[in-house]
């Protein structure tokens, strides 16, 4: 079996850990107070981390003209996402922009 | 008595009406899953595997792109990215006080950010049966969804050309997931700091310092206002 499944899978095992945890393990109020605080503001930093990794593209100080068809599709994205409701045509948008760049610095 | 298999249709048809529009509107971040996967040399099948046991998106595509960066820094992302499904069921947890031993158990699989804001947007779901039903329809139908369109990205991705960015694509469902999220200034200034961080400093290092960085900021910024 491969990393990339085993991963996936002790992620699923994991996930099922927290949906479960304060229904049936652990009720969520028995959390010490600086952990609860913590985990209110994981999910933007874990994504705007994510975005942050992937417009980079794994590489410290990344070399920014090759990254530009992403951080464009980035800020497109942003821009419309803050505007509009849904996710389809910012995503839409976005990835247009990035393959119009791509296609021109090519 | 009628009554009770006309409220069985009714909470059924209703679960399928509130979410057929939620599993158009997270198609697209499946397709890049798939796509992602595929390129990846994920199999179709392991990733299905991998979508119906994870069954969080950005998780998912969290694991597929910080996989280069080691395992353990794939599973701590998508850890740290799962760790709201805790608070929701916290939230949640009065829903499921009165419900047989073995729903609640496996129900909790079928909570997602969707499905969570589905329920809780509800106010005629008090009865424990027809939540039940409600619940297990409207996450049993999103699942199903999820899991198939994942399947169609692995195969339409290595159908894609070359040039095509798909690393592009996993930030632009990135950030149309973060941006309603960060419309205030709190959540803003956590997610520059976790942005910059994760960006500037070298590979799964930089998502793991970033993700703490901005909770930090989160915590210090709730301190200051307070």
């Amino acid at each position: 079996m491969s990393t990339a499944v085993v991963v996936l899978l002790a992620v699923g095992v994991l996930s099922w850990l927290f949906r479960v945890g304060a229904i049936t393990l652990l009720p969520a109020t028995r959390l010490p107070p600086p952990v609860r605080r913590l985990l209110d503001h994981a999910v933007p930093a874990a994504l705007a981390a994510m975005v942050g990794a992937g417009i980079a593209g794994g590489a410290a100080l990344p070399d920014l003209a090759s990254r530009l068809p992403v951080l464009a599709g980035a800020v497109v994205t942003a821009v419309l996402a803050w505007r509009v409701r849904g996710i389809v045509l910012p995503v839409m948008a976005g990835l247009a922009a990035a393959w119009v760049l791509s296609v021109l610095v090519i | 008595m009628t009554s009770t298999p006309f409220l069985e249709r009714s909470v059924v048809a209703a679960a399928v009406r509130d979410t057929v529009p939620v599993a158009a509107s997270i198609a697209p971040l499946a397709l890049v899953i798939g796509a992602t996967a595929a390129r990846s040399g994920v199999p179709v099948a392991a990733d299905m595997v991998g979508a119906a046991f994870i069954f969080a998106g950005a998780a998912h595509l969290a694991v597929l792109t910080t996989l280069g960066a080691g395992a353990l820094t794939a599973l701590s992302a998508a850890a740290l990215i799962n760790v709201r499904l805790l608070l929701y069921s916290a939230s949640i947890e009065p829903r499921f006080r009165r419900q047989p031993r073995w729903f609640r158990w496996l129900g909790p699989a079928l909570l997602i950010d969707q499905t969570y804001l589905l329920v809780t947007a509800r106010d005629d779901l008090a009865e424990p049966a027809r939540f039940r039903r409600y619940w297990l329809c409207a996450g049993g139908l999103l699942m199903g969804c999820w899991v198939a369109t994942v399947a169609l990205g692995s195969v339409l991705g290595p159908l894609l050309p070359e040039g095509v960015p798909l690393d592009a694509a996993a930030v632009a469902v990135l950030v149309g997931m973060l941006a309603p999220r960060v419309k205030a200034l709190r959540p803003a200034a956590v997610a520059v700091a976790a942005l910059l961080a994760a960006a500037l400093l070298p590979g799964g290092l930089g998502l793991l310092v970033g993700i703490v960085a901005g909770a930090v900021v989160g915590v210090a910024l709730d301190r200051w206002a307070s």
